[in-house]
């Protein structure tokens, strides 16, 4: 008999499917901005569309990233991503509804809380946090979940 | 009957012609060729008269006849069975049909479920996509003194910023990055 084969395979199917969407990475970008041209062309290794997005609202020329850091959400699990040398965070998934979730993040300075925020995040919706100014122009957090 | 004789009396032709004209049997020549007899002898038209009430009272009292069972009893039970056979077989026919539906109906039924699949994904996709361009600050708390931060959505750029003035200036120092 096919048919009572039929549903159960396909529910298994689509749970595997929409789990498969629940899984997320929190990937985070520090950017160094600045208008002065760098000394070698270098690619700034960002998305182009993501790149506008920082154009448009801190007006910088140049970018680069200066360093990266990607971890699993892991609910009621904290992280703690390292971004360089002296910077750090610390995320939390506080829970997830619909696609949509709540992290608590912390910004750290050589193990010196500069920042923390509570933000509902969607799949591919970046966070553009506004940090120090550095060398000859200033830092850039992108944060934003991507698909595993 | 003859009583005496002990055989029996044939019928006079006209008594014959009139039981035909009472049960309507006779031709158009026939009838009228009776009618003339019977108008001419005042016995005919009783007997006419008795006859139509024979034909009356038979009418009224037609016994219920039943056919009788083959009288073979095992050969009669055969045709019953026969006959529930044929009486089961049209049941047979509408199951085998009903389930030859449900199989054409199989492709049908399946594509549907997986555009059905596709499109609750596809819409679990989009909301958790591109359904909502802004990601939403509920708080936020910086620890250092005349360090402020503010969130808002630029609409200009189509992203949410949390603009934090006051921070320290950083120098470059070798392996920082």
């Amino acid at each position: 008999m096919k048919f009572p084969l039929f549903f159960p395979a396909l529910l298994l199917a689509a749970m595997l499917m929409t789990e498969g969407l629940h899984a997320q990475d929190f990937v985070a970008k520090l950017v160094y901005a600045r208008n002065q041209p760098p000394q070698e062309k270098s690619d700034p290794g960002l998305d182009p569309a993501l790149l506008k997005k920082i154009e448009k609202t801190f007006g910088y020329k140049y970018h680069r990233i200066a360093a990266q850091a990607r971890s699993p959400i892991t609910k009621y699990t904290a992280d703690f991503p390292r971004l360089g040398q002296d910077f750090s965070l610390k995320i939390e998934e506080l829970g997830h509804q619909d696609g949509k979730y709540r992290l608590r993040i912390n910004l750290f300075h050589k193990n010196k809380s500069l920042l923390e925020t509570t933000v509902d995040f969607r799949k591919d919706v970046p966070l553009l946090i506004r940090g120090p100014f550095y060398d000859q122009g200033e830092l850039i957090l992108v944060i934003e979940m991507t698909d595993k | 009957m003859n009583p005496e004789s002990g055989k029996k009396t044939p019928r006079p032709p006209e008594t014959v012609y009139l039981a035909g004209l009472v049960d309507g049997q006779l031709d158009f020549s026939q009838r009228n060729k009776i009618k003339s007899l019977v108008e001419k002898d005042p016995s005919l038209i009783d007997e006419q008269v008795e006859q139509e009430k024979i034909r009356e009272v038979l009418r009224k009292n037609i016994p219920k006849t039943t056919c009788p069972d083959n009288p073979d009893f095992f050969w009669s039970q055969v045709q019953n069975r026969l006959h529930a056979e044929k009486r089961r077989t049209p049941a047979r026919e509408v199951r085998s049909h009903l389930l030859a539906s449900l199989s054409r109906l199989w492709a049908p039924a399946f594509g549907a479920a997986l555009v059905i699949l596709l499109l609750a994904l596809g819409g679990q996709h989009f909301f958790s996509g591109n359904g909502s361009r802004f990601a939403e600050v509920s708080e936020t708390r910086t620890f250092q003194e005349h360090v402020y931060a503010t969130a808002f959505k630029s609409r200009e750029a189509g992203v949410t910023v949390i603009w934090v003035d006051g921070f320290e200036y950083i120098p470059a120092t070798p392996g920082t990055f």
